[in-house]
Parts: C-alpha cells; sequence; structure tokens
C-alpha cells in the first residue's frame, strides 16, 4: 500500500518521539525520583507508533502499560503523560492530568491486573457498534497476558458479536522473567485467531511500516462493521521488565544482537533510503522533539499537587 | 411502609418492569448477560420483542466480559443493565466488579459518569440451593470503592430501585432474592421512583429497632408480630440500600427505641451487620440502652441438604432470641 509522504515523516517524528519521551522517563524515575517501578517501554514503540498512525481522534485506545506514553499521538499532553507520572494534580469533572484514564481521547483506562481491561474495551466496543458511529477500538497486550482468561474471553465475546474491535498482541518475548516458549506451547500466538473465528496476522513488530499496513487493514475491517481481528507484532523488551529487575535470567549476548533490530534505526534508514527525509531534516526533527519534551517536562514538575479535598468528591456514601 | 393501591405482581414481574419502564425511557439503556433472551428466572423475559436484539443481548457463559464490557459501555455512552446469574458467580468478575467500577471511575477524577446496573440473584430458597448458588456477596461489594449496593425486599422496592439504580451515574449492584421471585406485593400502576440510599420502616415500634434487607425483612415482621402478642413493640428498619447507607433513618429509630438487632441472612463474620452496627455505635452511642444483637448466618457454607442449609441461616425464632435478650 501506498503511505503518503506526509504521513510517514509525522510517524517519524511520533517515533522519535516515543523513544525520547521514554528515555526521559526512564531517566526522571530511576535518578530523580527513585522509584524502581517503572516499565521501560525500550525497542517496542514501532506499533504502538502505527497504530496510533491510523486511529481516528474518537477511536478507543487502549496502549500495553509498557507503552502508555505512546497516547501522546493520540492527542494527551505530553506535559500530562509526565505529569501523572508525578502523580500531579487532576480537578473532578475538569481537565484532568491522568495519562491512563482520559476519555476526551479515547483512552479508557489500563488495568493493574493484566488482561481485566480486555473486557472493558469490548464493552467500548459494544457501545460504539450499537451507536453507530464509526468507531473502532485498539486493544493491545503483551505476550504474558495473551494467556489471561479474560482475554480469551473478550475475543470470544468480541468474535460472536461482530465488534468493531483489533486486538494487538505486542511480543516481546518476555513475560517479566519467563520467556515466551515457557508459557506458551504454540510460535505465533496469532494463530489462536482462528479458534475464536477471526483473521488473525503475525508482524515484524520493529518493522514501523509492516505494523502500520497491518492494523491499518484490521482497523478498517472493523470499521466496516466486519468484526474484530487479531495481529501479534514480534518485537522484543529492550530493557528490564521494571528498573530495578537486575535481568540475570537473559541469555548473555541477546539484548545486544536484538539492539540491531532496533525499530527506529530501521525506520530511519529506511526513509532516508527512500528520499523522504533528509539527514538535515533528520536532524531538525529531533532538535524541535528533544526541546518539546524539554519544556512539557518543566511544565508537568511545575502543575501542582492534587489537593485532598478533592477526595470528597469521590465518596458515594460517608468519607 | 405506606399501604399501596394498585395491581398484585410478582417480585420477578416487578423487576421487569423496572428495566422495561426505563428502556422505553432511554434508549442508551442495553441489558446482556447470559440466556436474557429467554430469561431463565423470567426477569428479563419479553425485553427482546419489545427492544430487539440490538438492545436485548445474550453474551456467551463469560461473567467476566459480561461484567468489564458494562464498565467500557458505561463510559462511552451506554448505560449497560447486566445480568450475572447467582451472586456466588460474582466471584468470578470481581476484578471488574471490585477493581473497576467504582475505582476506575474515582480514577478518572470522579468527573465522569458510569452508569451501569449489575443484578444478580442472592440468597436461599429454602430448598437447598448449594453452596455457590444461595450467596450472600453484599459485605465484599460494601468494601469496594464507588460502589453503590441495594437488596429490595419487596414487588414496590424492586421497581422503584431498578428505576433509580438505572438513572443513577454510578456504578450500582442490585442483588435480587432467589427465594422472593415468585412472591407478590401490590404496587401502584403508574410510575414510581425509590430513591438509591434511603431507608423504609416496614413496621413501626417502640421497644426495639429491627434493622434488616432483602428476603430476612419477612422473617423479621413475622417475628415482629410474635413479640407484640409478647407485648414487646418491635420497629422493623429495611435498610433497601447498605451503599449508601441511611443512617437518618436508622438513628432516629434507634433514638425513639434505643434497642438495635441486626439481622442478615450472610454469614455473621465481618458481614454488613458489623458496619451497620458500628455506624450506629459511632454516631448514635447516647441513645441505647444496651448492646446491638446480630443475628446471621453461622460462618460456614451452605449445603445441598435443605435440612442443614436452614439450620445455617437464619429463623423467625433466632431473631426473637436476640430481640429478648435485650430486655
Amino acid at each position: 500500500m501506498e503511505i503518503p509522504k506526509e504521513k510517514l515523516k509525522e510517524m517519524y517524528r511520533m517515533l522519535l518521539c516515543a523513544r525520547l519521551l521514554g528515555d526521559k522517563l526512564f531517566e526522571m524515575y530511576v535518578k530523580e525520583h527513585q522509584m524502581p517501578w517503572y516499565h521501560e517501554g525500550l525497542g517496542q514503540e514501532a506499533m504502538p507508533i502505527a497504530l496510533c498512525a491510523n486511529l481516528r481522534k474518537d477511536d478507543y485506545l487502549k496502549l500495553s502499560y509498557r507503552l502508555r506514553y505512546c497516547c501522546f499521538y493520540k492527542g494527551v499532553p505530553i506535559r500530562s503523560i509526565i505529569g501523572y507520572e508525578l502523580g500531579k494534580t487532576f480537578d473532578p469533572g475538569k481537565d484532568h492530568v491522568d495519562a491512563d484514564f482520559s476519555l476526551p481521547h479515547g483512552l479508557l483506562g489500563i488495568s493493574g491486573s493484566l488482561g481485566e481491561d480486555i473486557p472493558i474495551y469490548v464493552g467500548a466496543a459494544v457501545s460504539a457498534k450499537y451507536r453507530k458511529t464509526g468507531q473502532v477500538v485498539a486493544c493491545c497486550f503483551g505476550d504474558g497476558t495473551s494467556n489471561r482468561g479474560p482475554v480469551h474471553e473478550g475475543m470470544n465475546m468480541a468474535a460472536v458479536w461482530k465488534l468493531p474491535i483489533v486486538f494487538i498482541c505486542e511480543n516481546n518475548q518476555y513475560a517479566l522473567s519467563t520467556p515466551f516458549h515457557k508459557s506458551v506451547a504454540i510460535k505465533d500466538i496469532s494463530t489462536r485467531a482462528e479458534g475464536y473465528g477471526m483473521p488473525g496476522a503475525t508482524v515484524d513488530g520493529n518493522d514501523l511500516i509492516s505494523c502500520y499496513e497491518v492494523v491499518h487493514e484490521a482497523l478498517e475491517r472493523a470499521r466496516k462493521g466486519l468484526g474484530p481481528s487479531l495481529v501479534e507484532a514480534k518485537t522484543f523488551r529492550l530493557g528490564a521488565h521494571f528498573v530495578g529487575d537486575d535481568q540475570s535470567y537473559r541469555p548473555k549476548g541477546e539484548v545486544e544482537e536484538a539492539k540491531k533490530k532496533d525499530p527506529l534505526a530501521r525506520y530511519k534508514e529506511k526513509l532516508l533510503k527512500m528520499g523522504v527525509l533528509t539527514a538535515e531534516e533528520e536532524r531538525r526533527i529531533e532538535k524541535s522533539v528533544r526541546a518539546e519534551i524539554e519544556d512539557e517536562v518543566k511544565k508537568a514538575v511545575e502543575m501542582p499537587d492534587p489537593k485532598i479535598e478533592t477526595l470528597a468528591a469521590f465518596a458515594v456514601d460517608t468519607l | 411502609m405506606a399501604e399501596q393501591k394498585g395491581k398484585k405482581i410478582t417480585y420477578v414481574e416487578a423487576v421487569n418492569r423496572g428495566i422495561r419502564e426505563e428502556m422505553r425511557r432511554d434508549k442508551s439503556v442495553l441489558v446482556w448477560g447470559e440466556d436474557v433472551r429467554f430469561g431463565v428466572f423470567g426477569v428479563t423475559k419479553g425485553l427482546v420483542g419489545e427492544f430487539g436484539e440490538e438492545r436485548v443481548l445474550d453474551a456467551p457463559l463469560s461473567e467476566v466480559v459480561i461484567a468489564g464490557a458494562a464498565v467500557g459501555a458505561a463510559l462511552t455512552g451506554v448505560r449497560p443493565v447486566v445480568e450475572i446469574m447467582f451472586g456466588g458467580f460474582l466471584a468470578t468478575c470481581f476484578d471488574a466488579i471490585f477493581m473497576k467500577m467504582g475505582t476506575w471511575q474515582q480514577r478518572y477524577g470522579g468527573g465522569f459518569p458510569m452508569p451501569l446496573v449489575i443484578r444478580a440473584s442472592t440468597g436461599s430458597t429454602g430448598t437447598g440451593t448449594g453452596p455457590e448458588h444461595a450467596v450472600c456477596p453484599e459485605a465484599l461489594l460494601m468494601q469496594a470503592a464507588g460502589l453503590k449496593v441495594v437488596m429490595p425486599p419487596t414487588p414496590y422496592d424492586a421497581i422503584g430501585l431498578m428505576k433509580s439504580a438505572i438513572r443513577d451515574d454510578d456504578p450500582v449492584i442490585y442483588l435480587e432474592h432467589l427465594g422472593l421471585f415468585n412472591s407478590t406485593g401490590i404496587v401502584p400502576e403508574e410510575e414510581f421512583v425509590v430513591p438509591l440510599g434511603k431507608a423504609d420502616i416496614k413496621r413501626e415500634g417502640k421497644d426495639v429497632t429491627i434493622v434488616t434487607y432483602s428476603a430476612m425483612l419477612f422473617k423479621a415482621l413475622a417475628a415482629a408480630d410474635k413479640l407484640s402478642q409478647e407485648g414487646i413493640s418491635a420497629e422493623v428498619v429495611d435498610l433497601r440500600s447498605l451503599v449508601p447507607l441511611d443512617e437518618e433513618t436508622l438513628l432516629k429509630s434507634v433514638e425513639k427505641t434505643g434497642r438495635v438487632v441486626i439481622v442478615h441472612e450472610a454469614m455473621k463474620r465481618a458481614g454488613a451487620a458489623g458496619e451497620i452496627a458500628f455506624r450506629i455505635m459511632e454516631k448514635g452511642f447516647d441513645f441505647l440502652n444496651g448492646p446491638i444483637k446480630r443475628v446471621g448466618a453461622l460462618n460456614l457454607a451452605l449445603t445441598k441438604s435443605a435440612k442443614l442449609e436452614q439450620a445455617c441461616i437464619p429463623q423467625e425464632q433466632d431473631i426473637i432470641k436476640a430481640v429478648k435478650e435485650l430486655f
């Protein structure tokens, strides 16, 4: 398929922004806030970016927790994404800083217990279908989460009810320390699609253009009312599960080998080769993205802390 | 309890009427669950005929999705009324109920509505319903942040509370009682609602307050009748809603009587009575002439044997005994 040059360029900026924002969040967590629970998305940014590039503003999106900061491409201000991580303010009923939960941007939330959010997004698809708005739902999760019951039950019901939803499994080869082949007995998770009665496809998750093409087709199918699909993006978790994880379970040299398939480097090289991007443009984009992120960090840090009095607004009974 | 004029209907017909009226009123109300088109207990019977398959959806046997999808739909412009057939099966979708509904609403800063109703049948029929079908899960649900919990005992309350639950912008758990499905009551033919969080004095009295809800109401009323023959005037307060709890009505009654017995079908240990008693203590300690008594099921699983089941759950004489101990 022909992807317009402007779109290709836009996606480059977004992919770079994802990488640099991820680096920034990592740095803020580790160096400044000493919080060891941060989950890096390093090396897995291609699929969420390709996905957001295909979504309408009013579509519903669940990113996997590791890549949740990519929601800037869906319209969430970067300062809100950082502000949320810093626990900054949100006003009941008003503009709130909560990057996982932003209804105006189609983000319904991310579950702490993995996979339990799939049924919730299936519900958004029920709603979109009933309201006949042409909205679609995109739902990302990891290979570890793919084994949860709610994921299976959600996919089955989505297929039975022919819902406008696309399930995207980001297979980064690890569920914390457990390698993919130790928790799944099949080669490709996408082959499960047949069992639910929906199309399935596996794609190189580190090749942005391939990801774009596959999710484009699946989303169009959903938008036309033809039902759900399952897309598996084979990628690799370059970082730790969480920052405090020493990764002693990894075979030697594995990460170094995987780094050769870095989606950002590959996409940049491709665009340079295609003549869509020049080296000079690329430098200009990088400078501009870095400046934007720095500016947004500053604004996030300046945001006020939440007011304790706002808690009363949440009570359904006595506090 | 005000004497009603109108039509005699069953509890099941009442719940059906509550849903039906709200579906007519508001096109965003959708119903889904297992076998809801068929209507296994009769509650959802006939809805598909009037509202069509677009609004009345049979779900696969997947409680996790039935409940979870209610959250997503409620956040995106639909008012789902979904059925989990038995209260015990709420355990299979506990994450959606306990960790998502009220909790996610709060995580949005409380500013977004989450208008959904989960219906489930609870309690024993008196015929050996078994340990996983006769569950009274209300105390667990009261622990969930942001959830409202209602348990109507009469057809009148069933209609009125269903209508309020559907119109409410917070998630509401609506617990029907299996043993009441065929019970009847008189209900007005014209439209009415029962507000959430409003208790109802089902019998007035002056010597002791029996606080109860759901099917135990009828055992409490029978006990009150017997007690009156012995010169004890019992007031029976039907809570109807456990969250929010109508402290005002409770405290007013306790101020009048000075004695409290709390009765529920659920297990006594960590049951709702503990919370209710403490709320009375905190705000109405000076009204009390003695300790608060509670009557609940033995701290055991129910059995398939109806005889053993009935030995586990409170009976009329248990209530009478508890009341007499206060005099």
